[in-house]
């Protein structure tokens, strides 16, 4: 319950800042300079991976994300990652360390007014990651305990050369804060459409994919700061900007 | 402003997913470590089921018998009146020793058998919730010790309630099939 009031304030607070911009918009006069469009590429790190490394010990992650302005909505875009995650389970230790590659698109869903540069989007990825675990200890469940239980196995087996691949689905926005500063975020839903597992063991956390639940989806968060890097302009005509309510 | 708003937003949703975790365990109908199935006949009969009277099943080296009644209070709870009986083995050796006591609450015609199972146990995975189970396979090869000992003798006699024990499965790998059929 607690949980739940928090998530609705939480879409609350995030529409009132979609709102706020709105009204930003509307006070914006019509009489325009044509409008220049920047082209180019957009560099930047997840802070979430990076910060998450420092406070959680069982943690570390880097993400690098790009994106690169194709059309005016359309964006080249992809991340590519390393995570080192030991997950603490009841029955089950074990770390996952591995490499992860996405590539896919962005399409920008917003109307720039005059120079702005945001960019509220949807878009789609495919992923791929190799990876390596270690189960580091184990328990036998026992629903029946009667002898003494014998304490966890220390197993340290590796299981190699392992590997995933995925659909994601995108949904973020970037903001730009100064000049060619951008912060963004994003959240992904995924579905696995390739996971080859160990035997005697299964794939519990995909770097880039992260956890994996008993089906084939799992959810992802970014939260990005970027550095865009304009390659070349384009000049639209002064019209075009008026139309749009 | 509004980004302070939408990195509240962003800070509080984040919050929320990571209460959200860990929050799976290993449900009932899971099959995982099994028991071993125990049921009883009547002596001379292939399939005529007999209850036993206040058996009690105590581990060799264990104070308490194995809970057949957990709602009972005392000593009542270690006994059982069924046809059928679920025991455990031992998940870090490959041999475990029962004593199956009949009439156990009685001084006086309470009879006591000893029985001795071998196996060799098998890890596997289940699941994230289950972590692994164990399944175990009786023994039956030839200069291993035999899948059951009755009172220490081998080959096995009648002992002084039971008649006859026969496996009726060397794979225990579930609890819905019966293992050891026990004649007395």
């Amino acid at each position: 319950m607690k949980r739940t009031l928090k998530f609705t304030f939480s879409i609350c607070l995030l529409l009132a800042a979609f709102l706020v911009n709105a009204q930003g918009e509307q006070k914006k006069d019509s009489v325009a300079p044509p409008k220049i469009s920047r082209y180019g590429l957009r560099v930047g790190i997840d802070l979430f991976k990076l910060s998450r490394s420092f406070y959680e010990k069982d943690y570390k992650g880097l993400e690098i994300v790009g994106d690169y302005r194709l059309t005016k909505s359309y964006y080249l875009a992809g991340e590519i990652g390393n995570e080192n995650k030991t997950v603490k389970d009841d029955h089950l230790d074990f770390t996952t360390k591995g490499t992860y590659f996405k590539a896919g698109f962005n399409y920008n869903t917003y109307e720039n007014w005059l120079d702005m540069e945001n960019v509220i989007y949807v878009g789609l990825r495919y992923g791929v990651s190799t990876f390596s675990q270690t189960l580091n200890s184990y328990q036998i469940y026992n629903a029946n305990p009667y002898f003494a239980e014998p304490p966890a196995i220390q197993s340290a087996e590796k299981f190699s050369g392992l590997s995933a691949q995925w659909v994601e689905f995108v949904a973020g926005v970037n903001a730009k804060v100064f000049n060619n500063i951008y912060v963004g975020f994003s959240f992904r839903i995924n579905k696995l459409v390739a996971n080859k597992k160990p035997s005697g063991f299964d794939n519990l956390y995909i770097p880039g994919f992260n956890r994996t639940y008993d089906g084939d989806f799992g959810v992802g968060f970014n939260y990005t700061v970027s550095y865009f890097i304009p390659l070349y302009k384009t000049k639209s005509a002064v019209a075009n900007n008026k139309v749009k309510k | 402003m509004k980004k302070i708003a939408a990195i509240l937003a962003m800070v509080l949703l984040v919050n929320g997913f990571s209460a959200c975790e860990k929050d799976d365990i290993c449900a009932d109908t899971t099959p995982t470590t099994p028991r071993l199935i125990i049921e009883f006949y009547l002596k001379g009969s292939a399939a005529t089921l007999k209850p036993v009277t206040n058996l009690k099943v105590v581990g060799d080296g264990m104070e308490n018998g194995i809970v057949f009644n957990p709602t009972a209070t005392g000593e009542a709870q270690y006994l059982t009146n069924d046809s059928k009986v679920a025991i455990p083995l031992d998940l870090s050796k490959d041999t475990v020793a029962y004593d199956f006591t009949l009439n156990a609450n009685d001084t006086i015609t309470n009879r006591t058998d000893r029985l001795v199972f071998n196996y060799t146990r098998n890890q596997f995975y289940v699941s994230r919730a289950c972590g692994y189970k164990m399944l175990f396979t009786l023994n039956n090869l030839p200069g291993l010790p035999s899948a059951y000992i009755l009172n220490n003798t081998q080959p096995a006699v009648a002992g002084n309630w039971i008649s006859r024990v026969s496996v009726q499965t060397y794979n225990i790998n579930n609890e819905d099939e019966t293992h050891i059929k026990i004649y007395f």
